[in-house]
């Protein structure tokens, strides 16, 4: 019975076996009878292959399958026509030859997306052409087609919302911060690759050291290298009844070796003249302590539109030379000469005990400044060594006028005074930083030494029948060495220590002088996860304040924790988080006790106390990022709390404001969010940007005798599309909507805003833009008031190999007003600015090459 | 004397023609570009990064070549010779291979690649990858697509392959599937090919003999190279296993700010300061 049971079950699997299995077999030829190879044989059921093989050099095949029902038994092959057979019924083994017919090839195509990204580890290397808008012009124009790059209106470059720390050009880093230079003058055709390196050291001798900065390189095509270029622009305009003019010239060489921009522009309207010496990184900033202490007077500036009449120049030669492979030498010669002038009237709103002050002034600021410089740098950077030496050399000197009507009340047109305001000042400063890094081993020593003479030898400040004088004189000196041991591939150590020692001195109707001395203490430590995915860093800053100043002796040893935390979770996305305690102190300026006038109505008096504030700060920052993709998402949130020893007071008494700081403590918190996505689709050229933001916080001060605590909230929201629906258009939109609140003795005061930009550009023929872009705002100004402004403007430019021409229409329907407000902690201030009117303005830029031929 | 010197040029030309023809050994029906992308970590700090590269796979009737994009983008399209190119070229930093030809010898692959000092051609068996078909669909760069898993080099692949392209081809040596491979990762989340474009392209698929180069048994040879890529002296010392005795011309260029290429006897060496993680396709 057994032996009848197992042969019963072999039996019943064998026969299983056999009616399930299926065998077909074959040759595959052509209409020539010869064998096809490499042909796809396969089995379908329902548009799903079930099994499949490939025809040998012979054409042969052999597929075996599971039978369950019919099938198909398709033959493809991408030279051929594909053949089908369907098989119906379960034949165990069967043959199935087949004459393959050729066909010519038409596969779907996809195009190549953005043939021009490479990334290699750190380095993200874009392709600039493949980016490039027809009517794009300067490398300029290009950087804000790349995904994750934003250029902001001064011309700052951030990537994944944080600022460059470095731009290179061909690895060589000539205008530090005034890189506008070249996004402005260098052609776009002219830059082969733009290379993002992010987490980006700039000694050489740090590679293995953590960095969160984003520098940027541009590669030039063979083109732009080792013949000089030149980019001459005209132009000529009218604007109200005013002719316009706008020139300049750039000349510009590289080559492996040596690097060299000369330009010069002059103009007398917009920032053609001035925003070319921006400097992105604040090394051109003239300061002292006289210039702070009788500032400036400015104004409102309105987000949108023309609102000063400008007359700006520059002058620049830069040269890099490369020695060798580690040294370099550079030498930058600026003067920038920029005068401007504007006119807004203001609606000030104080706080006052249990009346508001109400104050309406037209306000007409003027101002001219001359601002040469000159900088020296010397650099060694090789991976065991760092020299660097650099000299700076600026000066200011400035004049500004700012005539002031005040009016009878809010609603009368008659002026009652009409207050006079000269200022004018003089800055000079000197700085010299020398830099040396060692590294023996796994030990490095650093030496840095940094001397500064700031001086300003007269501020003098004229309002109606007032006047003040200020003059001051700093000698900043910082002195530091450092030891780190690497103690193995996790751990490092870091054994700084600093010796500061400024003397300072500022004369007001007061002169006060004096020392501040401050050793400094700041040992460190950081460690990292054998994966490297996790970074960790601790510091412990020791610092002992010693402020010998005239009448003042203050002496403050403080203890300041920070930390820094950092998980990779892969190469596309990074999360970091920062926590420090910081304790500041104030400065001389504290101990100006005598009231000085800093307007023709306020007068400002220091506490003659230093002040000293403490302040806890945590940063959680998120990056994720899809480079192939075109995908970054940043995300950052802040916590800041602390408090002062002081807290500011303001008293009005009729017009007159008078500010001081009382010697009692205050405290403030604040917390801010926000969240950026950015998407490229490359094919079809469009961008799109969608940002948020939020914000809290909390601030004590006195007005009028009485303690306000303010609290400031709100939120902001704006997406950006840049869209190409056809190879001859282009449409760009931008949104924005904001809303502000500030909250303080028991009333809550709102301001919302809508913004909506839009750019419209057609490209009828070749070379040929015309755009039409719009600007519409809408403005809350109080409760129950609105205000909207409605900018209107056109180009057209035309581009042939030799020369872009340009036609700029601004403010067609000639709106001359813009209105806005906004709220401080206890005051309200509604600007009504004067916008420039109708301007035309045609302009032709050469692009000059030796030895190029049409 | 002109006549002669005419002639002579004629000659030239022609022995250049041939010369082109002769390493012809097919002509392309369409070419795919691929992205590749290894996750890795650098040598020096250990720091987790993704290097990327795109590739570009010409398929012929019966051969097909794999290249960097961006050397076929400078032979074929500006119709340059193929000359030495130095710079930072994506491949090498990825320690892929400069070129590999499927189906030559007939039935067998052949891959060109350097190992400091000397370049190297192996020529393995194009064993046929028997992919698992599976159920799981997609739409992978507008192609509707079916899932596939197979073992190749010691790694298991998970690949996506349409059939509207009917083609066995794929990125590196990965091919066989009933349909072109599409995308393309492994087990361990390492290495990941995805299809970037498709473009009807008919040009030749040269191979030019090259006596120089140092032939080796695929099994040998992927054992050599992973037991000095992946020795852990390889991140402190990119060429650890020279000697001083060697005669070996360096030649350095300088690439962005802080980066150097070496080449040593024209081989692309990682300079100790950017070298990674090896990350070897083929584990046997």
């Amino acid at each position: 019975m057994k032996t009848f049971l197992i042969l019963f079950i072999l039996l019943l699997s064998t026969a299983t076996a056999w009616c399930q299995t299926c065998e077909v077999t074959g040759t595959v030829k052509n209409l020539h009878n010869q064998p096809v190879a490499d042909v796809i044989v396969k089995t379908e059921r329902g548009g799903r292959s079930l099994a499949y093989t490939t025809t040998d050099q012979q054409g042969r095949y052999t597929l075996r399958f599971e039978w369950k029902e019919e099938v198909t038994l398709i033959f493809s092959h991408v030279a051929y026509e594909r053949e089908e057979i369907f098989l119906k019924e379960h034949k165990g083994k069967q043959s199935q030859d087949v004459i393959l017919i050729p066909r010519t090839i038409t596969l779907r195509e996809v195009k190549v997306k953005a043939p021009s990204l490479q990334l290699m580890g750190d380095t993200l290397s874009y392709n600039l052409a493949s980016f490039l808008g027809k009517g794009d012009v300067t490398l300029e124009d290009g950087l804000k087609r790349l995904p994750g790059i934003e250029v902001s209106g001064t011309g700052a470059i951030r990537y994944m919302g944080r600022p460059i720390s470095k731009f290179y050009i061909e690895g060589l880093d000539m205008l530090d911060g005034r890189y506008n230079l070249a996004t402005k003058n260098i052609p776009a055709e002219y830059t082969s690759q733009v290379q993002v390196l992010r987490h980006h050291k700039e000694k050489k001798m740090d590679a293995d050291e953590e960095s969160a900065n984003v520098a940027l390189n541009i590669k030039l095509t063979k083109k732009a290298k080792f013949k000089p270029f030149g980019e001459p622009i005209f132009g000529a305009g009218r604007m109200e009844k005013k002719a316009l003019y706008a020139a300049g010239v750039t000349g510009m060489m590289f080559t492996d070796n040596f690097q060299t921009i000369v330009s010069a522009k002059g103009s007398n309207h917009g920032d053609f003249g001035s925003y070319d010496m921006i400097d992105h990184f604040g090394n051109s900033n003239v300061s002292s302590l006289a210039t702070s202490k009788l500032g400036k007077w400015g104004g409102g500036q309105p987000p949108v539109g023309e609102y000063r009449h400008q007359t700006n120049g520059y002058g620049s030669l830069n040269g890099i030379l490369k020695l060798d492979t580690t040294r370099q030498v550079r030498a930058n010669i600026n003067y920038t000469y920029e005068e401007n002038r504007n006119s807004f009237s203001t609606q000030t709103i104080y706080l006052g005990e249990g009346l508001n002050t109400s104050i309406t002034e037209t306000t007409r600021p003027w101002t001219r400044l001359h601002r040469p410089m000159l900088e020296l740098k010397y650099e060694d950077n090789a991976t065991n060594h760092y020299f660097c030496d650099n000299l700076r050399v600026k000066a200011q000197f400035e004049e500004n006028t700012c005539p002031v009507s005040t009016f009878a009340d809010d609603s009368s047109p008659v002026i009652t005074t009409l207050n006079h305001q000269h200022r004018s000042a003089t800055a000079l400063n000197i700085a010299n930083n020398f830099q040396a890094k060692v590294r023996i081993g796994r030990q490095k020593w650093s030496l840095t030494s940094n001397v500064q003479l700031q001086r300003s030898p007269s501020v003098v400040l004229t309002m109606n029948d007032l006047t003040e004088h200020a003059q001051s004189t700093s000698l900043l000196t910082s002195h530091s060495t450092a030891y780190q041991w690497k103690i193995n591939p996790q751990w490092r150590i870091n054994i700084p220590f600093d010796f500061r020692a400024d003397y300072q001195m500022v004369e007001t109707k007061q002169r006060v002088s004096g020392w501040n001395i401050t050793p400094s203490f700041y040992p460190n430590t950081e460690w990292r996860s054998p994966d490297q995915r996790i970074y960790i860093s601790m510091v412990a800053t020791l610092r002992w304040l010693h402020l010998h100043y005239t009448h003042c002796a203050y002496s403050l040893p403080c203890l300041n924790p920070a930390a820094t935390f950092r998980y990779t979770f892969s190469g596309e996305s990074e999360l970091r988080l920062n926590s420090q305690f910081t304790t500041s102190v104030g400065d001389i300026l504290d101990l100006l006790t005598t009231p000085v006038h800093t307007t023709y109505r306020s007068v400002s008096a220091a506490s003659g106390i230093i002040g000293k504030q403490q302040k806890w700060a945590t940063d959680l920052n998120y990056k994720f990022q899809i480079p192939y993709q075109y995908f970054t998402i940043v995300a950052n949130a802040s916590w800041n709390q602390g408090k002062r020893n002081t807290l500011t007071a303001q008293t009005v008494s009729g017009t007159d404001v008078a500010n001081a700081s009382l010697l009692q403590h205050s405290h403030f918190r604040s917390a801010t969010a926000d969240l950026s996505i950015s998407k490229s689709y490359i094919p079809i050229h469009t961008k799109l940007i969608f940002k948020t933001s939020g914000y809290w916080g909390t601030n004590e001060s006195v007005s009028q005798s009485l303690l306000v605590t303010s609290y400031n909230y709100g939120f902001t929201c704006s997406g950006e599309a840049t869209y190409n629906p056809f190879a001859w258009m282009q449409l760009t939109g931008e949104g924005r909507y904001s809303k502000g609140y500030t909250r303080r003795l028991g009333t809550i005061d709102a301001l919302d805003a809508v913004t909506a930009i839009g750019y419209f550009a057609l490209y009828p023929i070749e070379n040929l833009e015309v755009k039409v872009n719009t600007h519409i705002v809408r403005q809350q100004l109080s409760a129950t008031q609105h205000k909207s402004a409605s900018l209107l403007g056109a180009s057209a430019q035309y581009k042939t190999k030799r020369a872009v021409w340009k036609l700029t229409l601004q403010n067609l329907l000639n709106t001359r007003r813009y209105a806005y407000a906004t709220y401080t902690a206890t005051d309200c201030y509604t600007y009504d600015c004067h916008l420039l009117g109708r301007t035309m303005m045609l302009s032709c830029k050469l692009h000059l090459v030796k030895g190029a031929k049409e | 004397m002109k006549r002669l010197f005419l002639s002579l040029l004629t000659g030239m030309a022609a022995l250049c023609g041939f010369s082109q023809t002769k390493d012809s050994v097919d002509v392309s029906q369409f070419t795919i570009v691929y992205d590749y992308a290894c996750n890795t970590r650098m040598g020096k700090t250990g720091e987790a990064i993704t290097d990327t590269v795109r590739l570009a796979v010409q398929v012929g009737t019966k051969v097909n070549r794999m290249m960097e994009y961006y050397w076929y983008d400078y032979f074929i399209h500006h119709h340059r010779q193929e000359e030495t190119l130095h710079g930072l070229w994506s491949h090498c930093v990825n320690m892929m291979p400069e070129c590999v030809y499927t189906n030559l010898p007939e039935g067998q692959m052949t891959t060109r690649e350097g190992i400091v000092p000397k370049p190297y051609e192996i020529t393995e068996p194009m064993n046929t990858i028997r992919w698992a078909l599976k159920d799981d669909t997609a739409t992978i760069a507008t192609y509707p697509c079916q899932k596939a898993v197979g073992e190749f080099g010691g790694r298991t692949w998970t690949v996506f392959y349409t059939d509207e392209v009917p083609s066995t081809a794929g990125p590196w040596k990965l091919h066989g599937c009933p349909g072109l491979i599409v995308k393309a990762d492994d087990s361990e989340g390492i290495h990941h090919f995805e299809l970037n474009a498709l473009v009807t392209e008919h040009y030749p698929i040269t191979y030019t003999p090259k006596p120089d180069h140092v032939k080796m048994p695929h099994d040998k040879y992927v054992k050599f190279r992973n037991g000095l890529f992946c020795n852990p002296r390889f991140v402190q010392d990119p060429h650890y296993w020279l000697s001083a005795g060697d005669n070996i011309q360096v030649q350095s260029y300088m690439w962005g700010p802080t980066d150097w290429v070496e080449y040593y006897n024209g081989i692309y060496s990682p300079h100790k300061d950017n070298v990674r993680y090896y990350q070897p396709l083929e584990l046997k």
